[in-house]
């Protein structure tokens, strides 16, 4: 019973796969951003930051930003009262959770993983990769999943990310401190494309504490990416983060983040499986 | 040189552009550093020289052993080292002193161990590289082609989950040579114990379009008396996205998967 069960369920799930699947017009110029890309920073500046600096940026004021809702403010403000008490604030990353988007972002190592169906990127720092699929709409039923469902095309020499179905998960904290707080409607929208020449970068000095800065490729081209969210349930209007990357020699390095020596105050709060899968 | 989007059927011409393209071609046209002389982004998507070289894609395997299944059948060829450790294990494993973290907390399963888990895995062929993807756990194995191991040095002082590992192409055969392990892994999920000293080759070969093989060699003097061999196979599943795996979550039904054993 539970085979045929089990076989109708995938036969659906085929005929609405077959059914969504209209392939976005190839164009004849595929840009290639295969590689190691690197930026210096544990953070993304945000309109509500104040300079705007994306090192050191600390969520301490700017919330009479005008586009945050209230309870983004209440989230931030809470966050910044348990860094101020003393104690470790709950973060996706300290605790070992996926980073989601845009949050992974204030990381510092991208790998870009290209291939003409799909596009994997891996997250240096939380060891973490989420799947971009190209040329297909969104499902018509999109699971709410940490990283969400992405897919991407080509708009001349920019990859353009589509990403919906980002679920919220308060186990994870509020997203605030690297990230952004965010309902379940947000939607977000990433353009790369490389630096024309005689474009100016953004993209600060490396240090050794990021990345090998010795590992930066000299003269190679440097990537941009802007990100636009939108979020009405939490943003009274879109707003968008620029960051640039240098392309690196070196490779992701294997990241566990559950051997981190957690803070006492976080230590119970690491997933756990009570009882095994398997 | 420019490439579109090909489907697997344009492979053929894709090997054809990728050696006449050459050496640039392997090493891939990304990161920026092989500018077009126009100034323009742009290079080849990667696709595999010949169709038994492309791996790519989702595989999972149809059955899972809870104790490892090496070649010739019997028991781990453990010295008395390593059978004193095992015993070890299994009653730390018994009254709780000892956690399988790779279940518990959900860290790496090592080599071999995570070759027979009973989840999905991917491969993305890129220029230089072979990426495993797995769903268990999210764990990463990027591996590089046709690069030397990392020094002797880097091995002990940094030991990985998954090792350090290096590739190349033997024929239609992806061999990975892996070495600098941590010993905080299991060799399977009997709770197997295995050293720091421990080395692996893979030999991965598809067998057929749609089935792959990976035999691994496993090498470790401080706990066997020989080495030893596992044979893993795999099947092609295009239908299968890779799904979120966070420890503790309600994950993919892995019911199909032959001798899987969901604990109560």
């Amino acid at each position: 019973m539970r085979t045929v069960t089990v076989g109708l369920a995938c036969s659906a799930v085929l005929v609405v796969w077959t059914l969504n699947v209209t392939p976005v017009q190839a164009q004849s110029h595929i840009p290639d951003f295969d590689g190691v890309w690197g930026r210096d920073a544990h953070n993304y500046p945000k309109p509500y930051m104040s300079g705007n600096s994306a090192r050191n940026a600390t969520i301490t004021d700017g919330y009479n930003n005008p586009i945050l809702k209230p309870w983004v403010v209440e989230a931030l403000r809470r966050d910044d009262l348990v860094e101020k008490s003393g104690h470790a604030t709950v973060t996706a990353h300290s605790i070992c959770y996926p980073e989601s988007i845009p949050y992974v972002f204030g990381g510092t190592q991208i790998q870009i993983l290209q291939s003409p169906t799909e596009i994997i990127m891996l997250f240096g720092d939380p060891g973490q990769f989420r799947t971009i699929y190209m040329n297909r709409p969104h499902s018509s039923h999109v699971v709410p999943s940490w990283y969400g469902e992405s897919v991407g095309h080509f708009e001349g020499d920019s990859l353009v990310v589509d990403t919906i179905g980002l679920a919220v998960h308060p186990e994870a904290g509020s997203m605030g401190f690297f990230g952004t707080p965010h309902t379940a409607a947000l939607h977000v929208v990433e353009r790369y494309r490389y630096l024309a020449p005689g474009e100016t970068s953004l993209a600060p000095r490396p240090r050794n504490d990021s990345f090998d800065a010795n590992a930066v490729i000299a003269g190679g081209k440097i990537l941009r990416l802007t990100f636009t969210l939108e979020d009405p349930g939490a943003y009274k209007k879109p707003w968008s983060v620029t960051l640039d990357y240098l392309p690196l020699s070196s490779h992701i390095r294997e990241y566990v983040c559950q051997e981190n020596e957690p803070d006492a105050d976080l230590a119970p709060l690491l997933p756990t499986a009570g009882v095994p899968d398997f | 040189m420019k490439l579109r989007a090909l489907p697997v059927t344009g492979a053929c011409i894709a090997a054809a552009l990728l050696i006449a393209s050459g050496a640039d071609a392997q090493r891939g046209g990304g990161r920026g550093q092989q500018e077009a002389p126009t100034g323009t982004p742009g290079g080849p998507i990667y696709t595999p020289p010949s169709p038994a070289m492309n791996i790519s894609g989702v595989w999972w395997t149809e059955s899972y052993s809870r104790k490892i299944q090496i070649a010739g059948g019997g028991d781990l060829p453990y010295n008395d080292i390593g059978k004193a450790q095992y015993a070890k294990n299994i009653a730390a494993l018994k009254d709780g002193s000892l956690k399988d973290e790779a279940r518990h907390l959900c860290v790496p399963d090592g080599l071999p161990r995570m070759l027979g888990n009973p989840y999905p895995f991917q491969i993305i062929q890129t220029p230089g590289q072979v990426t495993f993807v797995y769903e268990l756990n999210h764990v990463i194995r990027p591996i590089v082609l046709d690069r030397p191991q990392v020094s002797a040095h880097d091995l002990e002082v940094a030991p990985y989950y998954s090792g350090h590992s290096v590739a190349h192409w033997d024929g239609d055969t992806l061999v990975i040579e892996t070495a600098g392990f941590n010993d905080k892994t299991f060799i399977d999920g009997t709770g197997a114990p295995h050293s720091d000293a421990m080395t692996t080759v893979e030999r991965i070969k598809k067998i057929n379009d749609k089935t792959l093989e990976d035999v691994i060699t496993v090498t470790d003097p401080q706990m066997f008396t020989r080495a030893w061999s596992v044979r893993f196979v795999y099947d092609l599943h295009p239908e299968v996205r890779i799904e979120d795996y966070v420890c503790g979550e309600k994950h993919r039904d892995i019911s199909r998967v032959k001798g899987v054993v969901v604990p109560r």
